[in-house]
């Protein structure tokens, strides 16, 4: 293999370094190909390396904001309120208000 | 928890709705139990448009808002969390962005730079492979802080693909754009992200001043 032709290589490989990592090349001959020239070159091997690492890196540590007690109690409100909302307009336009009565009277959970 | 599931019994599995015959009562017990436990997913991709908890917190809200509202436009057996990865960004995009009056990025001539920059060889853009050793023993504050550093849109693309794990497509879905575009703000975004974390390093001496990156000769 000339200079040349191994630096055609490389940038072959580089230019799709993003795609390899994040396992979105569009075809199993592609991926083969660049696997085999990272079996053969240090180099680009390194670099797909460092990057593959960076995304690991980024992956390990933000994977892990938890969710604040009251917010997460602030959304279980709300959707319960949403909910009661929704039948009340869904009920009114149907004229059946005693559908709304069963809802609160569920929420409450005297149903039970 | 919810307490409305009492009248719906056990939903049946995600792939065997038939959300034409589901019952109002159904539909709630599977809202409660497929997308409710995804508000941690949906608070750190909120954390990380707003970069601050009290618009995060908003932000989740009005989330689970819309998409209790419009549950019923979600096809059971595709990607839900993409689905609500989808609502949150126009979320975002609709209370939050338009409130802070942020010019959205032009994006014309993003993709070419792009393929130009990516063409170019191992050595001109990477770095010294002891690097990424160095940034894996930064504290996880100092990689959250270079995360909130890119722009909105290398930020959420990073974000979405690395600790999501979505497919391009799924992400050009959520962000309303091209697959290319997509790949370009990946790209930039974790080359930005490697240099924010390296001038990091540096500054605070986990990196000598001469490990520059992007200057191999």
């Amino acid at each position: 293999v000339t200079g040349a032709e191994q630096a055609g290589l490389c940038g072959q490989a580089m230019a799709h370094m993003d795609e390899f990592i994040d396992d979105e090349l569009p075809t199993v001959d592609v991926r083969e190909r660049i696997s085999a020239h990272l079996l053969a070159c240090p180099g680009c091997r390194a670099e797909f390396d460092q990057e593959e690492r960076l995304k690991q890196l980024v992956r390990r540590t933000c994977a892990c904001d938890s969710v604040p007690d009251e917010v997460r109690a602030r959304i279980e409100i709300r959707i319960a309120q949403l909910r009661v909302q929704l039948e009340h307009v869904t009920d009114e336009r149907l004229g059946y208000e005693q559908v709304t009565l069963t809802a609160e009277w569920r929420r409450s959970g005297f149903d039970r | 928890m919810v307490d409305d599931t009492t009248g719906g019994g056990v939903p049946p599995a995600e792939a065997d709705v038939d959300v034409a015959t589901e019952t109002e009562d159904e539909r709630k017990a599977r809202f409660d139990r497929d997308v409710l436990p995804l508000m941690g997913p949906l608070y750190g991709n909120a954390m990380r448009l707003t970069r601050n908890a009290d618009d995060a917190a908003d932000l989740v809200q009005s989330t689970f808002e819309r998409a209790y509202k419009g549950f019923r436009q979600y096809r059971p057996g595709t990607n839900l969390k993409a689905w609500l990865f989808k609502i949150q960004s126009n979320a975002f995009i609709n209370d939050y962005r338009k409130k802070q009056r942020q010019p959205l990025l032009a994006d014309s001539d993003e993709v070419e730079d792009w393929q130009m920059h990516r063409a170019q060889s191992h050595g001109a853009v990477g770095l010294r492979s002891a690097e990424t050793e160095v940034l894996e023993t930064l504290p996880e504050q100092a990689v959250v802080d270079a995360l909130d550093q890119l722009s909105d849109d290398y930020r959420e693309a990073v974000w979405l693909a690395d600790v999501e794990g979505l497919r391009y497509q799924e992400i050009a879905d959520i962000m309303g754009t091209p697959i290319g575009t997509v790949m370009s703000r990946l790209h930039r975004g974790r080359r930005q992200l490697r240099s924010l974390l390296a001038s990091h390093a540096r500054d605070y001496g986990y990196l000598s001043r001469n490990d520059t990156p992007g200057a191999d000769s």
